[in-house]
């Protein structure tokens, strides 16, 4: 469903280029925005900040720009994937109780790697445990991204599972997605043992950046569908 | 909530809306007498207009030209200069069409003035006090001089008004302009008076201020009482009197069940009566022998206390009238001065 | 370059203020730090070279080598020494240092504590005290998360090194807010044991006393009987009571009551030298006894009594450190303020008046860069941002010298 966006943004972005008349744009894309299109979007960390060239700076003097996001901020700490994850988490807009869970969950995985490092007594040893939680997740993530994805297609009254490549974008909303729901998966209420969402995903955290766990098993079942539907892949032309 | 507004400076020559309607109204008249039909020839041809149209604009110019006769008289009145006794000898009701200056008087609400003075109905209703203005009330200031006497030029500080007149009567007379001459509220007596001018011991001091109660107020040392429940403010007065000589005199008593007073009723925290004393006490004339007794609370003979103790006191009685951080610090010099034995090293800040 | 210069000043006002903010500090901290390092040298130089032979250690600027708290004095401040493993166990097993400070502890493998302002007023208040004279009260106070459990473990570890029989109660409302279990008591009718409190107090005592104890021989003063069959003879060992006590809940309450008369009774006779750390003390004039399942019992607790008794000034050869705390007060959402008076009430201040108040205050500038570089060592500030002045400047502003909060924000980081 989201390619199929993307392919109606693209054709409108062609339309308008021939020349349709700006209405019917409007007609066609409903946008819920405060702002209106002409509103760029601001850059508000100071790292970034420091990366615009002199010309970017220029280009952005005269023009209207959006306010920050009560999630952007210019802290030394602040981390765009992170927001996505807490993002993630979230459920009905209690923002802050995700970020509590998530840092729960980063400092569990940061307690069991610090203490591993701790105990282990030799240099080599010690260079060999990741102990920094945000690059643990960083790395997760990364490993959870898978590269090609199903779109169903229906062909003479058949669905096929036709295997398309996907971006980057859809790569990472796909991981966090995973990420999240296998760790929601949990033993009914009844015979909770104290293991938390927040226990959960720390190990998910861990697993994943050592390339185990149940999200990258998802991630490798996906690509073994690819590859068994790669017969159907002209399907996505023809 | 109403607003009665003076400016500073009154617009001069400043002419309401109202004037101005009736200027339009004169000018519409005086446009309208072209379209008279008796005043055209009868043996013109007289042609049927289905729309009329307006032939005689350029005439109407001038009769716009035109001004209204101006009936008020405030508009020709100065507010600086006017003669204000003559506008407004003696106490009556609001007139707009006398008073030369915009008043408004309203309910205000959001964006909008208060209404003005035509037609104002609330501005009729309050009493005005137009007839005495403060020239008026200098004029008569000086036209009764001739029958008071000087004010005595030895009370020339408010010191010395304070000793010689301690006490201090107030009470409010009333004029009306109604049939009586009498007012209920004039028969209220206060009487005010500052403590230090009685004599008052420590005994008599606290049961004073328990007799007295939210009358008398610590900060000015001042006592209050008013009086009102006689007809007369001559009762009034006496029953002030009686009041704060009945007081006085009963602060000095002593009845019999007031040594049964315990701390818990006392009015302010004395260091010695207390525990702390007491602690304090047993601490400094503690020896090996007093072993094994659970608790002992000695007291201190005022000549055996220390400059120290006393510091400490203070200390404690500051902590207990208002806790606050200056007051622990200064407990905790004062207590180590006394609980240990060689000083301790006192570290930098 | 211009309009860059103020495009950074339009984007991030904020930033250059918070930066601008922390240059200050900076500057405060390096020159602290230098000084620091210059300190080094001097009290730890002679231990250092005669420990290590081969190769000496560099230490750096925000350790001390110096264990012995005994001998720590003002060139250590705001430095971290290490508690020696097995002490730490004999002092902490059983509660001691604030909960998200054990934690921190077993992650890192090491029981760190700094040396603070307070604990050297403490050291130098007990120091100068007079031991023949009646015990002296003193009693910590301050905001929570600015140290003062901390500072009261210090205090336990040094009397552990002095040699001081210690009664170190961890927390007052592990008994009187949140006890396991409450009986009524058989002794003193009309108020409640917690009897299985009580024999984990008695626990923790003969563990952290464990050296005096087997050294001193310490006998019961008088016979005790608390059963038909349970009796405790004159000139037993004292170790039967605790033993008695750990074996026979039930009897717990009544137990720490005669062993800590017994304790006041050796420390007069010039025994032992008695220490009493007790955290949280305003806790014990709770007007009531709340258990576990958040029950409230309208009764008071027999096990408050025998460490009332204790703190009163009836007995020699002891002193006596205690710690208000806001989070000890009956009903701590309510309690606005954290000076001694409000916390104690009347009655708790005319209990233990005279008594020598030592604020633990936040931390100042020196502390938190000692901490930082703390936690940036023990691994528990890995965002290569915390490791940058300005991500420094960042966690400094936002704790506001509370060391709590400092250790919470740096938990995910």
């Amino acid at each position: 469903m989201p390619l199929m966006r993307l392919q109606v943004c693209a054709s409108l972005s062609t339309l308008y280029n021939v020349g349709i008349h700006n209405s019917l744009r409007v007609l066609l894309v409903k946008s819920y925005s405060v702002y209106p299109p002409t509103f760029i979007k601001p850059v508000y960390h100071p790292e970034e900040i420091k990366k615009l060239s002199a010309e970017e700076f220029r280009v952005r003097l005269h023009k209207n720009v959006r306010a920050a996001e009560s999630n952007q901020n210019a802290s030394v700490f602040h981390d765009p994937l992170y927001e996505k994850l807490v993002n993630h988490v979230m459920k009905g807009g209690k923002k802050l109780l995700a970020r509590q869970i998530i840092e729960e969950a980063f400092l569990k995985v940061k307690s069991t790697q610090v203490r591993k490092y701790h105990l282990a007594k030799d240099e080599e040893n010690r260079k060999n445990i990741l102990t920094d939680p945000r690059e643990i997740f960083h790395k997760a993530l990364q490993n959870c991204k898978p590269v090609l994805d199903v779109t169903p297609v229906k062909r003479g009254g058949v669905v096929y599972k036709v295997p398309v490549a996907i971006n980057d974008r859809r790569a990472t909303s796909l991981a966090f997605k995973w990420l999240v729901a296998t760790s929601r998966e949990h033993e009914p209420r009844r015979q909770h043992t104290g293991e938390y969402f927040s226990d959960r995903l720390a190990k998910e955290l861990l697993d994943a950046s050592e390339n185990t766990g149940k999200t990258v098993k998802k991630k490798i079942e996906l690509h073994k569908l690819c590859e068994a539907n790669k017969a159907y892949a002209h399907y996505r032309w023809t | 909530m109403s607003l009665l507004s003076f400016p500073k400076m009154p617009l001069k020559g400043f002419k309401p809306v109202r004037v101005q309607l009736v200027f339009n109204h004169v000018a519409r008249l005086a446009s309208s007498k072209s379209y008279d039909p008796k005043s055209h020839d009868e043996s013109e041809f007289r042609q049927l207009e289905i729309r009329p149209v307006r032939r005689d604009r350029k005439t109407s110019s001038k009769a716009r030209m035109m001004m209204p006769r101006d009936y008020k008289r405030t508009n020709n009145i100065d507010p600086d200069k006017a003669d204000w006794k003559s506008i407004w000898p003696g106490p009556r009701s609001f007139d707009p069409n006398s008073i030369p200056i915009p008043v408004r008087q309203g309910r205000l609400k959001p964006y909008r003035r208060a209404f003005d003075k035509y037609a104002n109905m609330e501005l009729m209703k309050i009493p005005s006090f137009f007839h005495i203005p403060p020239t008026t009330i200098k004029a008569q200031c000086e036209a009764i001089k001739s029958f008071c006497t000087p004010f005595p030029n030895q009370l020339n500080s408010k010191e010395k008004c304070e000793e010689h007149f301690p006490l201090t009567v107030i009470t409010n007379d009333y004029l009306h302009s109604a049939p009586t001459i009498r007012d209920p509220l004039a028969r209220i007596v206060t009487i005010k008076l500052k403590l230090k001018n009685i004599p008052l011991d420590e005994h008599a001091r606290d049961k004073f201020m328990r007799l007295v109660r939210d009358r008398y107020d610590d900060k000015t040392d001042t006592l209050t009482i008013v009086t009102d429940r006689c007809p007369l403010r001559k009762q009034n007065y006496d029953y002030a009197q009686y009041l704060l000589t009945a007081c006085f005199f009963e602060s000095w008593t002593v009845e019999d069940w007031e040594s049964e007073k315990t701390e818990a009723d006392m009015e302010k925290y004395i260091w010695e009566n207390n525990i702390s004393a007491k602690a304090l006490a047993s601490i400094v004339k503690w020896s090996p022998d007093k072993l094994g007794k659970s608790i002992f609370h000695d007291t201190l003979p005022a000549d055996e206390l220390k400059p120290e103790h006393l510091v400490l006191g203070a200390a404690v009685k500051k902590v207990i009238e208002g806790e606050t951080e200056e007051g622990i610090e200064e407990y905790k010099k004062a207590a180590m001065e006394v609980l240990l034995s060689k000083k301790a090293v006192g570290l930098k800040a | 370059m211009a309009l860059r210069i103020l495009h950074n000043e339009l984007f991030s006002h904020h930033v250059g203020v918070m930066q601008r903010l922390l240059s200050s500090e900076r500057v405060l901290s390096s020159a602290a730090r230098t000084a620091a390092a210059l300190d080094t040298s001097n009290p730890d130089g002679g231990e250092a070279s005669n420990k290590k032979t081969a190769q000496p250690k560099i230490v750096a600027s925000f350790r001390t080598q110096e264990s012995n708290p005994t001998k720590h004095k003002e060139s250590h401040l705001s430095r971290y020494y290490t508690v020696p493993g097995d002490i730490s166990k004999t002092l902490f097993q059983y509660g001691g240092l604030p909960k998200a400070y054990e934690k921190l502890c077993h992650i890192f493998t090491e029981t760190a504590i700094m040396v603070r302002k307070p604990y050297l007023e403490v050291t130098n208040c007990i120091e100068s005290v007079d031991f023949s004279k009646p015990a002296v009260r003193i009693v910590l106070y301050g905001k929570p998360g600015h140290g003062k459990s901390m500072t009261l473990a210090h205090v336990v570890h040094y009397g552990y090194s002095a040699g001081f029989m210690l009664v170190h109660v961890p927390w007052v409302n592990t008994f009187m807010r949140r006890c396991k279990d409450a009986s009524p008591s058989e002794s003193k009718p009309g108020m409640m044991d917690v009897p299985i409190d009580a024999a984990a107090w008695l626990v923790q005592f003969r563990t952290q006393n464990q050296h005096l104890l087997k050294t001193l021989n310490l006998k019961t003063s008088k016979p005790y009987q608390y059963g038909p069959r349970d009796i405790i003879e004159q000139g037993e060992p004292i170790d039967a009571l605790i033993e008695f006590g750990i074996g026979r809940a039930k009897y717990a309450c009544d137990v720490v009551e005669a062993l800590l008369r017994e304790i006041k009774g050796f420390s007069n006779s010039g025994l032992v030298k008695t220490m009493v750390v007790i955290d949280g003390f305003n806790g014990l004039f709770a007007p009531n006894l709340k258990t576990q399942r958040r029950k409230i019992l309208e009764a008071k607790c027999t096990l408050a009594l025998p460490f009332l008794e204790i703190t009163q000034f009836d007995w020699c050869n002891g002193v006596v450190i205690l710690s208000v705390d806001q989070l000890a007060h009956h009903d701590m959402f309510k309690a606005e303020s954290n000076l001694p008076l409000y916390l104690l009430g009347k009655e708790g201040w005319e209990h233990i008046d005279p008594f020598i108040p030592i604020m633990v205050d936040k931390y100042d500038t020196a502390e938190m860069n000692s901490s930082l570089d703390f936690y940036i060592d023990r691994r528990w500030i890995q965002h290569p941002g915390g490791q940058t002045e300005a991500g420094r400047a960042e966690l400094r502003s936002l704790c506001a010298g509370n060391g709590f909060e400092l250790m919470n924000l740096c938990a995910p980081l």
